[in-house]
């Protein structure tokens, strides 16, 4: 059963006088468990893809089911918890508060959510920590970690509320190759062990060589869907 | 007979000096022929001369008359109060503009200035003394009846600051010259008070008997409505001495 | 980690930006309530000198027409024993009432014996009189002014036959530097030989001076008086012509047992207005025909009326002027520091915090540093009211003769109502600017470069 369905979703921008369409009917399912690249050329779609699929934007047609509800017909607190409670955010310039350390910058998604009481709240912050190995550096302001650590920082916020689905937005852009590496080697961990899915789109080969599935973007057309086609491929054979 | 032509100035609700008019002239005469005349039959007389004005007013629901015996020589006059009992004993004595009054008791007399106003019935003093031929600038402006006898009416303006009514309308007998109506007007050209006169007594001199006013009532014309008559008895001609009008006597 | 304490982190990002509008927020606090506290003193120094010590009363009880009638013909718009009782009883029976007292007013010559000026009088009884020279309030804002400049206080000389106090400039147009106290054993000279240059001296040498009026029944009277004291009248106006003496000596001018008026004085002045309109229709009811004014009404207090309008419109004015200042400030910095973290809000919106709690966020700073100003300039308002209280700067205002020290009030409620008007509209501006940037799509937030 797939966990997000993007049924003939459409969407156009409008750049001063011009109307730019930034996706022309895409169709795509992400499924548990999944581990998948997005890959396109600049301008192709795929920011706007991840942000159909994160439900912070929406479509100018078409429909966007998250388990099966159709995010449209949700207010924008129901979409913000939605967020909130299902889907974690990696983004390609971290995104961390300058004034808050590791601990309370993972801690900003539970800070909303009243029904987590205070414990647990700190225990799975904790957890979440550690799962990207920086126990030894909760209280450390992001000015003083490395790109990598920002990274992973991140990578635990994204972690914290338990999401079914994590996205990321060219997770390893701006980090140099040892640390993609260990970028890419913690997300595919969290991903075997918590079953968490991941889509995210980059340019990294190194992070293309190893995902079970490539959704290729071009003009705002799904143009190849790599891993179906495998699988297709496999089941056929 | 000798008769000063200057007048006396009286004040407050006290007197007023007047001596019968001449006969008037019948074709048109000069404005200030008219106001001398006038004048002089409320003038004093060089030597002397004393009567009693009995002053009634009435207004705001209430009525007061007071008794004054009077005596006068040209500018200067001595009243003396005599009834009621309560006013009985003080004094007002007239010299030139300045008005002093004496009370048994007080410990000094107080001087009033033509110019310092009271309220009241202060203002037919004003009228009272009023020289209208030295104070005003005479006009006539035609002739009518009042009191069934003819009539010069005449236009006055004041001649300089020193006089309390910047305009009046003052109506003098062609026969005898006398004054026997007169309006005091406000600057803004309203009636304030008017007067109207009497001439009822005769003063006899050695020179001969002239007309001496006999009655002045005098209304005031705003919202008050006060109506002050002063009725004087006949005029006795006689000498007074100069010093009966020097303030430092009448004190001790 | 709290909200609050996230909005202490977030203020120290921008410290310069946020230290400026502290200091906007500071100054404009301090500068709104030492302004209203002036005028606060100033109000109080008014009123007590139209009510206390010019005699008017909270609320002023005439006889049909008096006050513009009463000098003009006293007779007819004087209250007579009877209506005084009514009203005394009427005052006294009315709790809100503290006191009353009946007054005189008059105008006549004050003479020396050579001059004579005209005065205006009123005539108090002692008593009550003493009773407002105690009041609390009189002495705090216009002890030099209840003070004689010399001699005794009316109600403290009694034993003197017609005392009388008179207005310092009065009293130098009649000549009479000195009082009753400092002349006993004098003798008074009967009649000065008003050419001579020794006439002056003799005036001098004696507080003995006549009145002279016209009586209710239109006569001419006059009475003996003796200065016992020289006093400061609040108003300059007035300097030249005010006599203070016992409703009992001029009634005896006047020979009347009438007065002018009833002065009836209040526990609450903010009662004024009811209590004049409880009183009229309790005597008018009783058959009496009467005016009743509160101290309010331009036609008893112009003076107090036309200045506190003035006053007050000033206030209004400035006020206006600052709060805007301030706010201005304040809607400046808010505005940079959102625009300024576009991207965060976007970050927040898509770890799933809703719009009003990001922008609640932004509220949290307002209110903080809105408060942090308050108290900085609540301080600073102490600091600068105590410096000029003890400086003892003195200063002349319109109309009121001689100078009067300049002194800064702050007060609890002037503070309270700043507060309220400053926090919530600095409250309100912020929310207002954080609301609409939150309202942005989420996606175009993530992507905004900083402003």
């Amino acid at each position: 059963m797939s966990f997000v369905r993007l049924d003939n979703v459409q969407k156009t921008y409008r750049l001063g006088e011009t109307l730019v369409p930034a996706l022309r009917g895409v169709t795509l399912e992400l499924h548990r468990g999944e581990f998948t690249a997005l890959v396109g050329a600049s301008g192709s779609g795929k920011s706007t893809l991840l942000n159909m699929v994160g439900c912070i934007d929406e479509p100018d047609a078409g429909a966007v089911l998250v388990e099966n509800r159709d995010v449209a017909h949700l207010s924008d607190d129901e979409r913000s918890r939605l967020r909130n409670e299902k889907i974690g955010f990696i983004f390609q310039s971290f995104n961390l508060i300058p004034v808050l350390d590791v601990y309370e910058n993972v801690e900003l998604p539970l800070l909303i959510n009243d029904r987590i009481p205070r414990a647990e709240r700190h225990d799975r912050v904790l957890q979440a920590i550690r799962d990207v190995e920086l126990a030894d550096y909760v209280r450390h302001l992001p000015d003083k970690l490395s790109g990598g650590q920002r990274q992973r920082v991140a990578i635990a916020r994204a972690l914290v509320t338990s999401p079914l689905l994590i996205l990321a937005d060219e997770p390893t852009a701006n980090l140099d190759s040892a640390t993609t590496g260990r970028i890419i080697d913690l997300m595919l961990g969290l991903n075997e062990t918590r079953k968490v899915t991941f889509f995210f789109s980059t340019h990294d080969e190194k992070l293309m060589s190893r995902v079970a599935r490539i959704v290729q973007i071009s003009d705002g057309r799904i143009t190849a869907d790599e891993g179906t086609v495998r699988r297709t491929a496999e089941a056929g054979a | 007979m000798t008769t000063r032509t200057t007048p006396i100035r009286l004040t407050l609700s006290t007197l007023l000096l007047l001596a019968a008019a001449s006969g008037a002239a019948q074709e048109r005469p000069a404005a200030d022929r008219l106001l001398k005349d006038a004048d002089r039959a409320r003038g004093g007389l060089a030597t002397g001369i004393t009567w009693t004005a009995t002053v009634n007013a009435t207004g705001d629901d209430a009525s007061t008359s007071r008794t004054f015996l009077v005596k006068a020589r040209g500018d200067d006059a001595l009243v003396e109060a005599l009834a009621p009992p309560r006013n009985k004993g003080e004094i007002l004595l007239f010299n030139d503009r300045t008005i002093w009054f004496v009370k048994p008791g007080l410990r000094r007399p107080v001087s009033i200035s033509a110019r310092q106003r009271l309220h009241g019935d202060a203002a037919n003093g004003d009228i009272a003394s009023t020289n209208y031929a030295r104070d005003y600038e005479g006009t006539i402006v035609g002739e009518e009846t009042v009191a069934g006898q003819p009539v010069w009416k005449l236009e006055l303006k004041a001649r300089g600051r020193n006089v309390t009514y910047d305009r009046i309308r003052y109506w003098i007998s062609k026969k005898g010259h006398l004054g026997v109506k007169a309006e005091f007007l406000t600057v803004g050209g309203d009636v304030f008070k008017t007067a109207t006169f009497e001439y009822g007594n005769r003063a006899r001199t050695p020179a001969g008997e002239f007309e001496f006013v006999s009655r002045m009532t005098i209304t005031d014309a705003t919202g008050a409505g006060t109506v002050t008559t002063i009725s004087f008895g006949p005029p006795r001609v006689e000498t007074h001495p100069p010093s009966m009008f020097n303030i430092n006597n009448v004190v001790r | 980690m709290n909200a609050w304490r996230l909005a202490v982190r977030n203020l120290r990002r921008n410290r310069r930006r946020n230290a400026a509008t502290l200091l906007a927020i500071t100054l404009g606090y301090a500068g709104l309530v030492l302004f209203g506290g002036y005028i606060a003193r100033i109000e109080l120094f008014l009123r007590t000198n139209t009510v206390y010590l010019q005699h008017g009363g909270h609320v002023s009880v005439y006889a049909e027409g008096g006050l513009e009638g009463a000098l003009a013909r006293p007779a007819r718009h004087s209250l007579d024993p009877a209506a005084q009782q009514r009203v005394l009883e009427a005052a006294a029976a009315d709790p809100r009432v503290a006191f009353a007292a009946r007054y005189m007013r008059g105008m006549g010559l004050a003479g020396n014996g050579c001059r004579t000026v005209p005065f205006v009088a009123t005539g108090v009884e002692p008593e009550p009189f003493g009773r407002i020279l105690r009041h609390p309030d009189v002495q705090y804002v216009s002890a030099e002014f209840a003070r004689p400049v010399r001699g005794r206080p009316l109600p403290d000389a009694s034993e003197v036959e017609g005392a009388v106090g008179v207005a310092t400039g009065l009293a130098r147009l009649l000549n009479k530097p000195r009082v009753h106290d400092e002349v006993r054993g004098v003798p008074v000279t009967l009649l000065p030989d008003c050419g001579t240059p020794e006439a002056g001296e003799q005036i001098a040498a004696d507080a003995n001076i006549q009145l002279a009026a016209v009586t209710f029944g239109g006569a001419l009277s006059a009475i003996d008086g003796e200065i016992v004291n020289l006093f400061q009248t609040p108003s300059a106006e007035t300097q030249d012509q005010t006599i203070l003496t016992t409703l009992g000596t001029l009634q005896r001018l006047y020979e009347t047992d009438a007065v002018t008026y009833v002065g009836v004085f209040l526990h609450d002045p903010g009662r004024a207005a009811a209590v004049a309109g409880d009183l009229a229709e309790r005597l008018r009811a009783g058959g009496l025909r009467v005016d009743v004014y509160p101290f309010t009404d331009s036609r008893v207090s112009p003076h107090y009326v036309g200045a506190m309008g003035f006053l007050g419109s000033l206030l209004v004015f400035v006020g206006t002027l600052v709060t805007a200042v301030v706010i201005l400030g304040v809607l400046n910095s808010v505005t940079l520091t959102v625009y300024e973290r576009t991207r965060e809000i976007g970050t927040f919106r898509a770890l799933g915090w809703r719009r009003r709690q990001v922008a609640a966020l932004f509220l949290r700073e307002a209110v903080l540093l809105s408060l942090a100003g308050l108290v900085c300039g609540a301080l600073l308002t102490l600091v600068v009211a105590t410096a000029v209280n003890s400086a003892n700067i003195r200063f002349q205002p319109p109309g009121i003769p001689g100078d009067i020290q300049l002194v800064l009030w702050p007060l609890p409620g002037v503070y309270a109502t700043v507060a309220l008007l400053l926090l919530p509209l600095a409250s309100l501006v912020t929310w207002g600017v954080a609301r609409r940037r939150v309202r942005g799509r989420t996606a175009d937030l993530l992507t905004a470069t900083a402003a």
